[in-house]
């Protein structure tokens, strides 16, 4: 049984045209087709503007395929949301976590009461039974009771980053996207959530799709890799095999851009240096 | 910003003292002061009946008498006790800006969180309506609502809520849309809460400050427009005491008695001045909490 | 030659909670023209907060404290016009979030184009001209399309991307660059900051470059910055970034990287939890989570000491440099 299958997803976007009237039509994604297996973890890489952020959109739900379609747990999510309680369904099967710690919870709202309304949302559980979840919930990403009083200003990066975890595990969903999720965090606190990932998929085999520009994160965290440019799927494959022998010119490049000691943009990007434009 | 001066107060620890230093740290020394103004108005105005005598008693044998134990401020050119007359004018000249700005108010945020979250054809048909309704002015507007039901605070307050919903809701509907595309917003979408509650328990709270704002500088306006409608002689109609309807005392003028324009007048400017410090303060202070 | 930034004893309050609390305490440094410096840090760390206070673009309420002197002008002591002309022309600013730092009521275009067409009273359609060059330059293919755009509308690398095109603009002599290429892929990372480097040779622009990638951090600058709990706790030559530093924070960090060639089972991690500014008591703040720290660490807080090109501020800094600190990658670190 399969945690997402995608079939030929498209997006198009309409755009404003040169004369102020004139729309025309801007292809973002482009026929990608992927799955994921229960408890799998696939990645995705690819160029800026290159539709990540897109698909991972339209997973969850917040922008519709414009062709293709989407099964999460077998289940067809391709169609607009007809009742609550699909509504509900759909939230407990596939979560999402965003790149940015600062804008990823509600300002006024305390970490214990943003998971508590997700509990309430989606299980029968009753107040003390709420609590003690909210403490494990709280407990398995790292935080504790104190932060749970807390209002995310007065949390690090990296305990809001955990908390919006903590959020998307409340109703125990099959798979998380998680979308540059690690990109703001400094590299021993992006450690420990990328430890947390591991440990938590291993525990309950959760499945995630993982976004991220970071290829050393993307061999850390994930089994399988899609690599994307212009809206198309270039490359996939075991990412063992993708970041070891990269087949596709593309992923090369991404490859060799990767800053290393004795690093030279130039070399990289190809350009001569100082033939800027003026 | 006096940093010792709360300490006395936060020292005392009950919960109620504490609640108060927390007001005192949000709205400074000033704003407490305007605090306390308006409740001491507001207070005059609830309990008019117990302390104020009947306003409209005339006392013929003191006209336009200066101050005295009997009539601490004074009285008119008939008699009548001009404290008292301010304390229950000031029933009506505060009750009328509720009116208007709780009318305007429950009527703007919902239209403001229907065109903002929905967007598209929905909210370019709501902003347009505002628009429009934008083009007619508030007193006209009043003006025609008393020509055809006649004189009060009913129609005149109905008429303001009517001219003053679109600002707030053009205010709130920015504020939605700016709050809309953030991922939190996202993120309860798809725990799959619904778009009503989202707004009711995200987008609304979120914009509250500025929504605040708003209300509180739209609410002096409404009590100045208020008094003016019952300077026309649309609103409240004399012998019923207004701060308006005293104002528009041209006797007292002609008289050369003018204290009993000028105590309402002062207490519009001060009622008017001490809801803006409050609301700007309060609204700005949010500003700072939700960053 | 005289620095073109010159940082001295900085420290800043901030309003949390009902009282001020310490985020900066003390940072020091100097920049010359054509200098680059990497920031890198525990986030909370105040990176962020660093670059915002030297052009005083400090939350409302705050306090600050020492001095910042800007091309030989204090900018503690500038009048309002001043600070404007600095932030419009001289020291430009890419905001770590360009969501929340571009308008998204505006387009594109008009976020570009005003500042040109305002403070350089340029055409309009020159200005156009030029935004759409600089776009071009960092990478966004169509720029004439994206200028029509709204900010939604653009994914989160093009968005950054459109900041630092609004900074290139201003041909400024200084760039506070904060985490300008966390939402890019790394190529276009590599086109990103070969532009940078570019306008660097040309026009000797100076840039304090704050990122969490320490591999980017070496290989772009002069010299590596390391804040942690509000305090610079390492300043070292780039070259020795990655090799050979001092201060045990950093030993740490580059340990906690996740490697390229292989998968780890488990990421080294700092023990403990990172500590708030204002959390700081009398000793070094990282005592708490360091392995190496003495009696001496808890008790008494260390002064910034210089070892050649360095400056460091830790106790054991000349006992660890004698002894050449562990070579990173191998485990003298416990856990
Ligand atoms: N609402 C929208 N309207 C028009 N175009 C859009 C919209 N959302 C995204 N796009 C376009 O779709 C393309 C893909 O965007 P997307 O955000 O998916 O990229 P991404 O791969 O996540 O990039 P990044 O790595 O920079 O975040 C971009 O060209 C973007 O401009
Ligand atoms: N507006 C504010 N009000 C109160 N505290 C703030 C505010 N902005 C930042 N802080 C606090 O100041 C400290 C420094 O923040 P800063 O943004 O400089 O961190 P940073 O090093 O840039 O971190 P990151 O890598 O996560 O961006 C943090 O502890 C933060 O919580
Ligand atoms: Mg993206
Ligand atoms: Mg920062």
């Amino acid at each position: 049984m399969s945690a997402v299958v995608a079939e030929s997803l498209c997006k198009t976007f309409r755009v404003r045209g040169e004369a102020g009237r004139v729309h025309h039509e801007f292809v973002a994604v482009d026929d990608v087709s992927f799955t994921v297996a229960r408890g799998a973890s696939l990645g995705i890489v690819g160029e800026s503007g290159s539709g990540k952020t897109t698909i991972a959109r339209m997973l969850s739900g917040l922008e519709r395929a414009s062709s293709g379609t989407i099964a999460v747990a077998d289940r067809d999510r391709s169609t607009p949301v007809r009742s609550s309680g699909e509504r509900r369904r759909r939230g407990r099967e596939l979560q999402i976590v965003f790149q940015d710690p600062y804008t990823s919870l509600d300002p006024r709202q305390s970490v214990g009461a943003c998971l508590e309304e997700v509990l309430r949302l989606h299980t029968q559980l009753d107040r003390a039974g709420r609590r003690s979840r909210i403490l494990e919930l709280l407990d398995s990403v790292g935080l504790d009771e104190r932060h749970a009083s807390s209002l995310p200003r007065a949390l690090s990066g990296g305990q809001r980053q955990r908390a919006a975890i903590a959020r998307a595990l409340a109703a125990e969903p099959i798979v998380i996207v998680l979308d540059e999720a690690v990109s703001a965090l400094d590299v021993s606190v992006q450690a420990q959530v990328l430890n947390l990932l591991g440990e938590l998929r291993a525990r309950t085999g959760v499945a995630y799709v993982f976004i991220s520009h970071n290829l050393a994160v993307i061999r850390q965290v994930t089994d399988e890799a899609l690599v994307l440019r212009r809206g198309r799927v270039v490359e996939r494959g075991p990412t063992e095999t993708v970041l070891d022998a990269p087949a596709h010119e593309y992923t090369q490049r991404l490859l060799a851009s990767v800053p290393v000691p004795g690093w030279d943009p130039h070399a990289v990007c190809g350009r001569a240096p100082a033939e800027r434009a003026r | 910003m006096s940093a010792t001066a709360i300490s006395p107060v936060a020292a005392v620890p009950t919960v109620r003292r504490r609640r108060v230093a927390r007001l005192h740290a949000r709205i400074g020394t000033a704003g407490m002061v305007a605090v306390a103004f308006l409740a001491v108005v507001a207070l005059a105005a609830i309990l008019a009946p117990l302390i104020a005598p009947n306003p409209n008693a005339e006392d013929l044998l003191n006209i336009t008498a200066g101050p005295s134990l009997g009539h601490p401020l004074g009285t008119d050119e008939l008699g009548r006790n001009l404290l008292s007359r301010l304390i229950w004018g000031a029933r009506t000249s505060l009750l009328g800006p509720l009116i208007v700005i709780g009318a305007a108010t429950g009527v703007a945020v919902p239209v403001a969180a229907v065109a903002g979250w929905r967007g598209g054809a929905v909210d370019l048909a709501i902003s347009r309506l505002l628009d429009l309704m934008f083009a007619f002015p508030g007193l006209l507007l009043a003006i025609l609502v008393v020509a055809l039901y006649g004189t009060g605070l009913v129609p005149c307050s109905i008429a303001l809520a009517i001219s003053y919903m679109p600002w707030i809701a053009r205010v709130a509907r920015s504020g939605i849309v700016r709050e809309r595309h953030k991922p939190y917003i996202a993120a309860a979408e798809v725990q799959g809460v619904s778009g009503f509650a989202i707004c009711v328990r995200h987008l609304i709270p979120n914009i509250s400050s500025i929504i605040w704002s708003q209300v509180t500088i739209s609410f002096g306006y409404a009590l100045v427009d208020l008094a003016a409608l019952s300077f026309l002689g649309l609103n409240i109609q004399p012998p019923t005491s207004d701060w308006g309807v005293m104002v528009n005392n041209e006797n007292a003028l002609l008289d050369g008695h003018p204290v009993e324009v000028l105590y309402p007048c002062l207490l519009i400017v001060l009622c008017v001045t001490a809801v803006t410090y409050v609301g700007n303060r309060l609204a700005s202070e949010e500003e700072r909490r939700a960053r | 030659m005289s620095a073109l930034l010159e940082v001295d004893q900085l420290a800043v309050q901030l309003p949390i909670g009902q009282r001020l609390r310490p985020v900066l305490h003390d940072v020091s440094f100097t920049l010359a023209r054509g200098e680059v410096l990497a920031v890198v840090g525990e986030s909370g760390s105040g990176k962020s907060m660093t670059a915002r206070a030297i052009v005083r673009l400090l939350p409302p309420g705050a306090a600050s404290s020492g001095r910042v002197t800007f091309d030989g002008t204090d900018v503690g002591s500038a009048t309002r016009a001043q600070l404007r002309e600095l932030r419009a022309r001289r020291v430009g600013m890419i905001f770590q979030d360009p969501r929340a730092a571009i308008n998204p009521i505006h387009r594109i275009g008009d976020f570009l184009t005003e500042a040109l067409v305002r403070d350089r009273r340029m055409r309009k359609a020159e200005a156009h001209e030029r935004a759409v060059a600089v776009l071009g330059e960092v990478g966004i293919d169509d720029p004439g399309r994206r200028l029509r755009q709204h900010p939604h509308e653009l994914s989160g690398g093009m968005l950054q991307r459109v900041m630092i095109a609004s900074v290139l603009l201003a041909e400024p002599d200084l760039i506070l660059a904060d985490e300008p290429t966390t939402a890019l892929d790394v190529t276009t990372q590599a086109e990103v900051v070969a532009v940078l480097g570019d306008l660097r040779r040309e026009r000797a622009m100076a840039m304090v470059f704050i990122t969490h990638d320490l591999e980017l951090a070496a290989a772009i600058s002069d010299r590596v910055a390391v804040m942690y709990a509000g305090y610079l706790v390492e300043t070292l030559p780039a070259a020795q970034a990655l090799e050979r530093p001092i201060h045990p924070y950093t030993e740490a960090l580059l340990r906690s990287r996740p490697e390229l060639s292989r998968r780890m089972a488990a990421i080294p991690q700092i023990p403990g939890r990172p500590l708030a500014a204002h959390e700081a008591t009398g000793g070094c703040p990282f005592q708490p989570r360091c392995s190496y720290a003495i009696e001496r660490c808890a008790a008494e807080r260390p002064e910034p000491v210089r070892l050649g090109g360095e400056s460091v501020m830790c106790h054991r800094a000349q006992e660890r440099r004698a002894a050449g600190s562990a070579p990173v990658g191998e485990g003298t670190l416990v856990r």
